[in-house]
Parts: structure tokens; sequence; C-alpha cells
């Protein structure tokens, strides 16, 4: 069993614990309007994604126990907005990761296909596609008013999916 | 804040493996290799600027520890384990500070 002194030697950070009240959270997100490419009704992926996102506001400092900050509302925000304009009806729904700098990573990963998205406030997406199946597939950049590019992986992965 | 200079440490081996503790937020079943896995957002700096943090195995062990030492006190967490030439390949140093390890790139 280690001793206090012994955990010491790797870092007295190792030990801290969070104190902070869990924040609370009375906050709304808002759909507005939906791409045209979404389908007709409520998109699935809203319902899929809003439980880990109520999961995600609840994280407080430290959460990774390597100083991680809270996430931030406005990216959650930011990331339903590029959602709304990129998801298909069948678009298989992003897995949401919380980053250590308080912004977000949305993730897909099909069928040789891995797009990363990462969110940091409205307008600010950085783009990461790797495609095993064809080199050319493969870019990272900035996400411009132009989603044509984004548009077509997305349909892509989306034809991969189950 | 001030950050220091970081120099890779020669003394560190490539076949050293760090570890890292991993929060349960950051893994996810991986269809494409059929299990689970950690994102990439479980491997960055610290939000001040500051180099990624590791744990050295052998260090550890030179104290009698095991990796899953690590992992005290942090219930839920896992821990991934990478070899430290995987690092360098990708364009990370490595250097030694006197309570953890941490990664910065080379031409830090």
């Amino acid at each position: 069993m280690l001793d206090q002194e012994d955990m010491a030697q790797f870092g007295g950070a190792d030990l801290y614990y969070p104190t902070s009240s869990a924040r609370e959270v009375r906050a709304e997100l808002r759909l507005g309007d939906i791409g045209p490419e979404a389908g007709i009704g409520f998109p699935a992926w809203v319902a899929a994604i809003t439980p880990r996102l109520q999961d995600v506001m609840t994280l407080r400092s430290d959460w990774n126990s390597y100083g991680a900050r809270p996430i931030e509302f406005s990216n959650l925000q930011a990331a339903v907005d590029l959602l709304k304009w990129i998801m298909r009806p069948n678009t298989p729904s992003p897995i949401i990761m919380p980053t250590s700098d308080g912004s977000l990573q949305l993730e897909w990963h099909e069928r040789g296909l891995d797009l990363e998205i990462r969110v940091r406030g409205r307008g600010r997406y950085y783009a990461n596609v790797e495609d095993s199946r064809t080199l050319d597939g493969n870019w990272e950049g900035m996400i411009t008013a132009d989603l044509t590019q984004l548009k077509n992986v997305v349909e892509d992965l989306t034809g991969r999916s189950d | 804040m001030m950050q220091r200079a970081y120099i890779d440490d020669p003394t560190i081996a490539n076949d050293e493996v760090l570890l890292r503790r991993i929060p349960r937020w950051h893994f996810y079943f991986d269809k494409n290799l059929g299990r689970q896995r950690p994102s990439s957002a479980a491997f960055e700096d610290h939000p001040n600027g500051s180099p990624m943090s590791v744990h050295l195995a052998n260090i550890l062990k030179l104290h009698g520890l095991g990796a899953e030492s690590i992992l005290v006190g942090h219930d839920g967490y896992a821990i991934a384990g990478i070899l430290a030439e995987l690092a360098r390949t990708n364009g990370q140093g490595i250097c030694q500070k006197p309570l953890e390890m941490a990664f910065m790139p080379i031409s830090a």
C-alpha cells in the first residue's frame, strides 16, 4: 500500500481531489433551424447526444486529474450549431469528448474513416480526417463557412455506417 | 505563464514506457478496431500551456511500484502506456521533472 510520502514523489497533484461543488446546470441548448440535409422532424442525433452533453456540463475543474478546465457552455452550443448543418438523417451520432482546455471534440469512427472536429466556440472548428481506404481522403484544417468538404466526409461516413 | 525551456532527455530510452491516466470520459468503442480505446483528447497538454504529463514505468519500478500505483485515489480511471520511441517519432521530446514527466514539442 502506498503512503503519502511515496505518492508525493510522483506528483502531489495526483492526490488532489476536486472539492468545489458541482456547478448548477441551468442552460438551454437552442436547436434553431436545421440544415436541409437533416430531413424532416426532430433529428435522432439530438436525442442521442443530449445525455452526454448534460454529463459533460457537470464536469468540474481537474476532471481528468491533470488540471482540465470545466467545459464552456458556449462550446456545446457551437457543437450543436455545426451538427445541425452537417448531419444527415442516418448519420451516426458523434462521440462527444470533453477536452482539457474546456472545449469539445466531436468524433466519428466508421469503417476506416475517422473524423474528429475540435469545437472552440461558434465558428471556430478544426477538422481532422483520416481514411484508411484512401490516403487522398486525409486532410485537416479550419472549417470555413463553406461546409462542402466537411459535408462530403459526413456523407461518406454515413454511407459506411451500419 | 512563464514557460521553462524543455530539452529532450537522451537518458530516457526509447523502450521506456510512458504512462498516463485516462478518465472514463475519454474511452469509447471504436468500431474500426472492434474494441474500447482512448480518444486522442486524452493526450493533450495542460490547459495552462505546460506539456502533457506522464509517468515513467521504470521510475515507478525503481521505487517498488507498479503502473497501478498512479491510479491510487482515482477511481474509474484506466492507464494508457506508450513507448518513448512513439512519442519521439511524432515529434515530441520527453524530459524529467522532480514530480512527474512531461512531453513537449522538440522544437520548443
